[in-house]
């Protein structure tokens, strides 16, 4: 199915009607989230519009955006009905700082980002304990290279909702931090509508205490000859920490040439901390470069904190280290210097250091 | 003044399906940190698992007592062992993602030492150590051992052990896999660090190290404990006759 942009948008229901997604406990979309936290958002409800948005630290104009895609699941239907307030925004090239704090009620809004030609880089801040519905559709233009870095903090109960149209040449990096203390659904689209495109996925999540975090990526190639990556990596402290990974990648049949991968690693910190992560990749056509996915779910090596151990680090030192490890590779692929102040920040708060502070 | 190990009828188990079995059957050695003691023998008879047993390796239940000036390591932690002055060079490094080696080595000092060199300083401190094992400076920013080709691995262990200075090393199958420069590099690193007091005990299966690390003395090991000690006409009667006919001999 292609929308009048041109896109495509895979197969499954869409609509704008909440009340067509039927039994939200048997829906593949909701088989990971706390059915709970998702029940408050399933019918359309007034916004607060507490959420307060700055664009480089100015309250930017309202105005008129449209989606560029159907709803999938139903709270963001629902929440699409409800959202109070849409803002479309023009990215300059450069630098573009981002913020939606949200420190009352339940909100829902809506940010359009259309980025300019040449290169942009933007960052966008979700803060705040109010809970929220967002939504986000960015658009890179033609031969385009933009690089937009999504930050998670506070502890609000937030469903996100970002797609990201990628036109022919353009090259997009998407790099999303969830270091929220709350509840985080994100759900994360990039679609491809002219060839020769690449998108670059990258997000690092933290789930912590009590805390959910859920990322569902999806990449659609439908146009010749684009380029996927997709890199996530998790980490789970405290034994009731849940953490979901769904990444969907998708190769229609218009869409020779096409080269892809996912990938998925979390680490288990503590016992009793579950994390899933489902990897899904769907061919409709044999005429591509590659198409690969890797998932994991693992503790400590206990050989390499044996290492660690043996040249006098300590247990709680060496497993700081081990972890801040893990992310680091990440997270200098990222290219964000506000992504990588922010998470630096976090991991100070968390204890978590890979020795260059020592 | 001189640091003295003492194993005392050391033993190791490592868990199996069967339940644990045995490896080290009460191994007993003496070692005063101004000698190079050398440990050779056949493929299975437990010198590795005496390397790791000896650190403390989570995969190993061990007995006995192993003292290094007179404190008894036999509980500690691994890392409690290495505060005491014990060195473990592995013969297969392991890899540690995200890590850079200098920021690693620098956080390793603190622990052991109580204080790190500063930020400023360190990189040319490092520099110095690397220079002299002829490791590329540019070493010290990747992550530890990753990509590092065996050569290069070997190498990074001595740099640890020149580092970190240890009272004593366990150096386990350092020379396996090194071109003839890179033994040669390695084998004067080992060196210094035992001229600059670090005891050595050497594990290798080939007496081409010992053409430049000048051992005191010489231990065959078979089935879990120390079989025959000499000086190095042991290693050249093992290079002639081989473990088969000295183990012979044995019975």
């Amino acid at each position: 199915m292609k929308t009048d942009d041109g896109l495509f948008e895979p197969e499954g229901t869409a609509s704008f009607d909440f009340g067509a997604f039927g039994n939200m406990e048997k829906r593949e979309e909701w088989k990971y989230a706390p059915l709970d936290v998702a029940e408050e958002f399933k019918e359309p409800f007034k916004p607060s519009l507490c959420a307060r948005v700055l664009l480089n630290g100015s309250e930017p104009g309202e105005g008129k955006a449209e989606k560029l895609l159907s709803p999938r699941d139903q709270v963001e239907a629902a929440g699409f009905a409800s959202v109070g307030r849409s803002f479309p925004i023009r990215v300059p090239e450069g630098k573009t700082r981002i913020e939606v704090k949200n420190k009352g009620k339940r909100d829902s809004l809506f940010l359009s980002l259309r980025f300019g030609k040449g290169k942009s880089d933007a960052v966008l801040f979700f803060e705040g304990e109010g809970d929220g519905v967002y939504f986000l559709d960015a658009a890179a233009p033609e031969e385009s290279q933009v690089t937009l870095t999504v930050i998670c903090l506070g502890n609000g109960k937030r469903f996100i909702y970002d797609s990201t149209r990628i036109a022919s040449g353009a090259k997009v990096k998407r790099n999303l931090l969830c270091l929220g203390g709350g509840f985080d659904r994100y759900s994360l689209g990039a679609y491809f509508a002219g060839p020769r495109a690449e998108a670059e996925m990258n997000g690092i999540y933290f789930a912590c205490g009590e805390c959910y975090t859920e990322c569902r990526v999806r990449v659609a190639h439908s146009v010749p000859d684009c380029k996927s990556r997709v890199s996530y990596r998790g980490a789970l402290i405290g034994s009731s920490a849940r953490s979901a990974w769904v990444g969907e990648s998708i190769i229609g049949k218009g869409a020779p040439g096409s080269d892809s991968y996912e990938l998925n690693k979390n680490f288990v910190l503590t016992p009793g901390a579950k994390s899933f992560s489902e990897p899904q990749l769907e061919i409709k056509n044999g005429d591509i470069v590659a198409a690969g996915h890797s998932s994991s779910v693992g503790y400590f090596d206990p050989i390499q904190l044996f290492y660690l151990r043996s040249r006098g680090i300590g247990e709680e030192e060496a497993k700081r280290m081990i972890i801040s490890g893990f992310f680091e590779e990440l997270l200098s692929n990222m290219e964000s210097g506000e992504g990588e102040e922010e998470f630096r920040a976090f991991c100070r708060k968390m204890g978590v250091s890979n020795g260059a502070q020592a | 003044m001189a640091h003295r190990l003492e194993i005392k009828d050391f033993r190791s188990s490592v868990a199996t399906k069967e339940g644990p079995k045995e490896i080290l059957k009460g191994v007993n050695l003496e070692a005063s940190s101004d000698e190079i003691h050398v440990l050779m023998g056949p493929n299975g008879s437990g010198k590795s698992t005496l390397a790791y047993s000896l650190m403390a390796h989570p995969d190993y239940a061990t007995s006995g007592s192993v003292r290094l000036d007179g404190t008894e390591l036999e509980l500690l932690t691994p890392d409690e062992r290495a505060k005491e002055g014990l060195f473990l060079g592995m013969q297969y490094p392991v890899e540690v993602p995200g890590v850079p080696l200098a920021n690693f080595l620098r956080t390793s000092l603190k622990a052991l030492k109580g204080e790190a060199p500063s930020i400023r300083s360190w990189p040319s401190i490092l520099k110095g150590y690397m220079e002299r094992l002829k490791m590329d400076p540019q070493f010290a920013f990747r992550n530890v051992n990753e990509g590092f080709s065996g050569g290069e691995k070997k190498r990074a262990e001595i740099l640890q052990l020149e580092v970190l200075k240890p009272k004593f090393a366990i150096l386990d199958e350092i020379d396996s896999g090194l071109d003839v420069d890179a033994l040669r590099i390695v084998s004067e690193g080992i060196c210094r660090s035992h001229e600059e007091g670090c005891g050595i005990i050497l594990i290798t299966h080939y007496a081409r190290i010992l053409k430049y690390v000048h051992p005191d003395f010489v231990h065959l090991f078979y089935k879990g404990k120390i079989a025959m000690s000499g000086g190095k006409d042991l290693a050249d009667r093992i290079e002639e006759e081989g473990y088969d006919e000295l183990i012979g001999t044995l019975s």
